[in-house]
């Protein structure tokens, strides 16, 4: 079944100047083929059960897409509650690598029933936000989110990150842990999987390894992304994308640069692990009071959330962008008398895991290092970009 | 994409909370730490070792039958 997920498998190879990285994917990009012929409801129906895995903000990005296609504007409800579940949705999936990666690449155990807690919640923030309808069915406009429910399964997720990840409030930890010198404070003193994680970086002297010249994805106006797929190029574009020729990275890490612990740490560190994983947390940290804030504000939301106009687009094809989990998603549907004419994803792993992206660069970049600490540096730093499908790193 | 898949479970081993699942002729060890419940017979959603949650049979050859509609979902 990793077979049919596909994989990334990541080869290095030592060189006199230090590491040679390949990356070869056997992702399934052009899964979403399926959908040319369906119809609009059922596109959307079945979209987010192929891609489980980001499936909030794969709904999210389809509906948009189906919207922006068929002239419809979707209630400020509506995108509000889409927008909520998408950061939940990150949250679960920051947790996924916090909870059973992190302490993994410790040689500790994965806490798999902390893990299991906050999947539990989000399931249970998702029913309660969705409540009898479907907020991700394009032209939903009557929702009825169940506000107090979601608040408690919102808690329960909280206590996970508190309890096991952050050993704080996630105002607390944001304040500690402002700048490079709080976060070290925080790291050396609290007792999470994450805290002793941050502490083995610094004490091997991994902090900044792996930096890359590769630039951050700038955003992109709707003209620009149809550009990148009717353009030159588009042929590969779901599969090795290039922004003016080049790779590029959209990733937890560059969507955080406005944080000032991320910003502080890229001048440090420049791109290399540590800005990584710092990024996630306090992402987790500040999605997390922001999700409290975006629900009980629900019943009062009247203003329009900004997504990108459909400027310079053909009649029937809609594009929606989406900030995943891991990045920037893009879905472009074609839409003819109901039905789907046209379907194409670009997901984030795309662009991360180029073969000329940040983290083929970055491990390229490495100085010289024995065997044993090349994996284990190279496995932790994939984790930090964060693919989204199983991937195996070997030395040959 | 980011795609999870349905499996069968066709073993437990209660001790190691893992299960053996069946897709097709591939069997395969899982974790099962994060699901309650399961039992032989039952489909689950796989993703990188582990069961997600359990998923009724329906929904398991729904997912199925739309992966192999995809025609074999070709490599990049």
């Amino acid at each position: 079944m990793t077979e049919v997920s596909g994989r990334l498998q990541i080869e290095l190879r030592r060189t006199a100047s230090g590491v040679a990285a390949a990356i070869r994917s056997s992702r399934p990009v052009a899964a979403s083929r399926v959908f040319v012929g369906k119809g609009v409801e059922e596109t959307a129906s079945l979209l987010p059960g192929l891609f489980r895995v980001c499936a909030t903000a794969q709904a999210a990005a389809c509906a948009q897409a189906c919207e922006a296609a068929l002239g419809l504007e979707a209630p400020p409800l509506v995108n509000g509650l889409r927008e909520l579940l998408t950061s939940a949705e990150t949250v679960r999936e920051h947790l996924w690598r916090i909870l059973l990666d992190w302490p993994r690449l410790l040689g500790e155990d994965p806490d798999g029933p902390s893990m299991a807690a906050a999947m539990a919640a989000f399931s249970r923030l998702r029913a309660a936000l969705s409540g009898d309808g479907d907020p991700f069915q394009p032209g939903s406009s009557d929702p009825q989110p169940q506000i107090t429910a979601a608040l408690s399964a919102l808690r329960a997720l909280l206590a996970v990150t508190i309890e096991r990840v952050l050993g704080a409030s996630p105002q607390g930890w944001l304040e500690r842990a402002a700048d490079a010198d709080g976060l070290r404070a925080w790291a050396s003193a609290a007792d999470t999987a994450a805290a002793r994680l941050l502490r083995a970086v610094e004490t091997r002297g991994w902090a900044a390894l792996g930096r890359s010249t590769v630039p951050d994805l700038p955003r992109l106006f709707t003209g620009q992304l149809e550009g990148l797929f009717v353009g030159e190029g588009s042929a590969a574009l779901a599969a090795t994308p290039l922004w003016q020729g080049g790779p590029a990275e959209s990733s937890p890490f560059t969507r955080n640069l406005g944080q000032p612990l991320v910003a502080g740490l890229r001048r440090r560190c420049h791109n290399g692990l540590l800005p990584r994983l710092a990024a996630q947390l306090a992402e987790l940290a500040t999605l997390l009071p922001g999700l409290r804030q975006g629900i009980e504000g629900l019943g009062s939301r009247a203003t329009a959330s900004a997504s990108p106009a459909s400027e310079a687009l053909p009649a029937g094809v809609g594009l929606a962008q989406v900030q995943a989990a891991r990045g920037l998603l893009v879905h472009r549907v074609a839409i003819g008398n109901g039905r789907v004419r046209d379907y194409r994803i670009l997901a984030p792993t795309e662009w991360n895991f180029h073969p000329s992206g940040p983290v083929a660069s970055g491990l390229a970049g490495l100085p010289p290092m024995d065997e044993d600490q090349l994996l284990g540096f190279a496995g932790l730093f994939v984790i930090a970009v964060d693919p989204c499908v199983d991937f195996a790193v070997t030395i040959t | 994409m980011c795609l999870a898949v349905p499996a069968q479970i066709t073993a437990i081993d209660g001790e190691a909370d893992s299960a053996t699942v069946a897709l097709g002729s591939v069997h395969k060890e899982i974790s099962l730490a994060l699901v309650d419940g399961v039992e032989i017979g039952d489909y689950v959603l796989v993703h990188v070792g582990y069961a997600l949650n359990r998923i009724s049979p329906e929904e398991a050859q729904r997912t199925l039958a739309l992966i192999d509609e995809a025609g074999g979902l070709d490599a990049a």
